[in-house]
């Protein structure tokens, strides 16, 4: 994994065309008026975030609850519609999909989303197999049912179910069978970039280690570029090349995953790094435990986003946004304390 | 599946049982008795007592009780106090007519129901959704038997579109005149008897529609590139009728024991309009016959409804 991180870094500086781009991108949800006289008010779920995602790299976007991290992957898959910003893929503009019918068909066959819940993304009226085949038989990868059934049941043993499972409903398999169903469902189609939204967090710690494996395999296997979306460190890092961090609808940081956890980071990234759990015995000394929760989304404090839990936070953080500067190559940080590159 | 179907019919013929009994008494328990109600003050008493005893009214009611359910045994219903018929072929004249307007009846709720819910579902919060929602309050909460008159003041004594009453207009004829004769006749009682069944399948369609369509694998359809049309047809719909077919299939088997009061006001002689004129003329069989059929009614669309539900949900396994 780690030899990987250095090439996705390399890749980088040897200007290759990123294969996803984001920029600007904002989604604002409109809170119901509760009083007759009422300024609209907006919940700022994805505000200006920007970033590149380069080919056979692990993206991870890592956040707590409420960051804006699930909704972001939503509004670049046009699942959602944005409220303002580009997303372009392959160096073409793709905003909210709005591209030919061919060109839709495309995208969708070629950016997959792997859902958060398990148990409630699959529908529990149809066939696993059907539900595999489906996106096979829509996006034209599958001239008719037999083909499909084919390749799913084949799909069906890469991912280490019996192919037999085809007949079965959704409610007969346990959460991490169903995960992988999941995952056989967006690889159906042959996809390039995958979407991984929090792909593994409703699973058992045991079963988190077998499907992050197997989406390791997988990317070897198809040459897969991943968006891995997660609350937890712990995991992102376990398979993420540069991780973006997440905070209140805005990045805090994009870093390698060197310097991720290296000394110059933003303070919210600190406090993610120390609450990884480490399998030793000493007494852990630098636990930066953060105070409170995340703030209201409808009214996002005035200065720096995260200056109500920071621990280093100065008068200065109260009144002032910091912007998000480049204090070393690929490494950007959203902080007033940031030491800037030389 | 086969021992499943032996305790669901045990368990339905269990409810007939109870039933029988209990309508058996109340009946009987009925202020009055039905030989009063027929005989002129002139009659002797020796002949009012024979016409008693040739009623079986004239022992106590335990023996009665046991009389009746052997013949029940046998599929003798008894004769009708008033008519001098066997009960069976009484309600055999009666039950096609009550069927032809359930027919009629479930055709409008199908049809306009389930399309009306899911139109307002994918308009939700719109004018048309908003205006369909009074429409479906005022339905439920109408009295049916006030929608009844009016509709026959306005569309029978006023535009004389439809007729008054009755289910053809005698003589009874024959061939494509007669049908459409009775399809004229039909309109009127269904459109009454549709309103509050055709306003909860509007409201339970368009309710669990919109639920469904916030489910995540509506979202996953999505994502695999269906569009909006075959997201609907093959992943919404059959998961949103689970509640409309429950409530269909429940309000069938109570509607096959007849509608009294629409059938009385649109003298359409099916079982409500017998049981109506039955009650009158406390006629004991043929009260227990009606009942009886509506008893069996409802266990079989009780069974059917389970069935087709399971076969829609999957995840439902028939053996509780």
């Amino acid at each position: 994994m780690r030899e990987e991180a250095t090439t996705a870094a390399g890749a980088e500086t040897a200007d290759i065309q990123p294969i996803l781009r984001v920029e600007h991108l904002t989604k604002l949800f409109p809170v119901k008026k509760k009083k007759l006289i009422e300024t609209k008010r907006f919940v700022h779920a994805v505000e200006d975030v920007s970033f590149d995602v380069y080919p056979g790299e692990t993206l991870g976007i890592v956040g707590e609850s409420g960051s804006g991290k699930s909704t972001l992957a939503q509004t670049i898959l046009a699942l959602t519609p944005a409220t303002s910003g580009e997303v372009y893929y392959d160096g073409k503009k793709i905003t909210n999909f709005k591209v030919g019918g061919a060109g839709r068909k495309k995208l969708r066959q070629e950016m997959q989303m792997i859902f958060q819940d398990p148990y409630a993304s699959l529908n529990p009226k149809i066939k696993v197999g059907d539900a595999i085949a489906e996106p096979m038989l829509v996006n034209g990868q599958a001239k008719s049912r037999k083909e499909a059934e084919e390749k799913a049941k084949h799909l069906l043993e890469t991912v280490g179910l019996r192919p037999e499972v085809y007949d079965r409903y959704p409610h007969e398999f346990s959460g991490g069978q169903r995960q992988r169903i999941g995952i056989v469902r967006s690889l159906s189609v042959n996809p390039r970039l995958l979407f991984c939204d929090e792909s593994v967090s409703a699973l058992d710690v045991s079963v988190q280690a077998q499907i992050l494996n197997l989406f390791n395999d997988l990317k070897k296997a198809f040459h897969l570029t991943y968006v891995f979306i997660g609350h937890d460190l712990a995991v992102i890092r376990y398979i993420s090349d540069r991780i973006l961090v997440m905070y209140l609808g805005k990045i805090m940081e994009i870093a390698s995953y060197d310097d991720l956890f290296g000394e110059n980071t933003h303070p919210y990234t600190q406090a993610l790094v120390s609450a990884i759990p480490e399998p030793s015995t000493a007494p852990r000394t630098q636990r930066i435990l953060l105070e409170g929760d995340i703030p209201s989304v409808v009214n996002p404090p005035k200065g720096c986003r995260f200056c109500q839990r920071c621990f280093k936070a100065q008068a200065v953080c109260f009144e002032q946004e910091p912007d998000l500067k480049e204090v070393g190559k690929g490494h950007l940080i959203r902080c007033h304390f940031a030491k800037e590159a030389e | 599946m086969l021992r499943y179907l032996i305790r669901r019919i045990g368990r339905g013929i269990l409810t007939i049982f109870v039933s029988v009994t209990l309508v058996f008494f109340i009946v009987r328990a009925m202020p009055s008795n039905p030989v009063t109600l027929m005989i002129s003050p002139q009659m002797s008493e020796e002949a009012q007592q024979a016409l008693m005893v040739s009623y079986g009214l004239d022992k106590p009611k335990s023996v009665q009780y046991v009389l009746y359910m052997k013949e029940l045994l046998h599929g003798n219903l008894g004769t009708s106090f008033s008519k001098r018929i066997p009960v069976t072929e009484y309600l055999a004249e009666k039950l096609p007519w009550t069927l032809l307007l359930l027919a009629a009846v479930m055709v409008i709720v199908i049809f306009v129901g389930i399309g009306v819910g899911l139109f307002a579902a994918a308009h939700k919060g719109k004018l048309a959704d908003r205006l369909i929602n009074i429409v479906v309050t005022m339905g439920i909460s109408v009295f049916i038997p006030f929608m009844a008159f009016l509709l026959l003041y306005i569309f029978a004594f006023k535009l004389r579109i439809c007729p008054t009453g009755g289910a053809y207009t005698p003589p009874k004829g024959a061939g494509l005149s007669f049908y459409l004769d009775v399809g004229k006749h039909l309109i009127l009682p269904a459109v009454a008897l549709s309103i509050t069944n055709l306003a909860n399948a509007v409201l339970y369609t368009r309710n669990s529609m919109i639920d469904v369509l916030h489910e995540d694998y509506i979202r996953t359809a999505y994502s695999k590139g269906c569009d909006s049309k075959r997201v609907m047809k093959v992943h919404a719909i059959k998961n949103a009728l689970i509640p409309t077919v429950t409530v269909i299939g429940m309000q069938i088997g109570i509607m096959v024991g007849g509608a009294t009061v629409t059938e009385t006001v649109f003298s359409w002689p099916g079982i409500g309009r017998l049981v109506y004129d039955s009650v009158n003329a406390l006629d004991y069989p043929v009260l227990q016959g009606a009942f009886l059929v509506m008893a069996v009614a409802v266990v079989i669309m009780s069974l059917l409804t389970d069935l087709v539900v399971a076969w829609l949900d999957p995840r439902i396994k028939l053996g509780g």
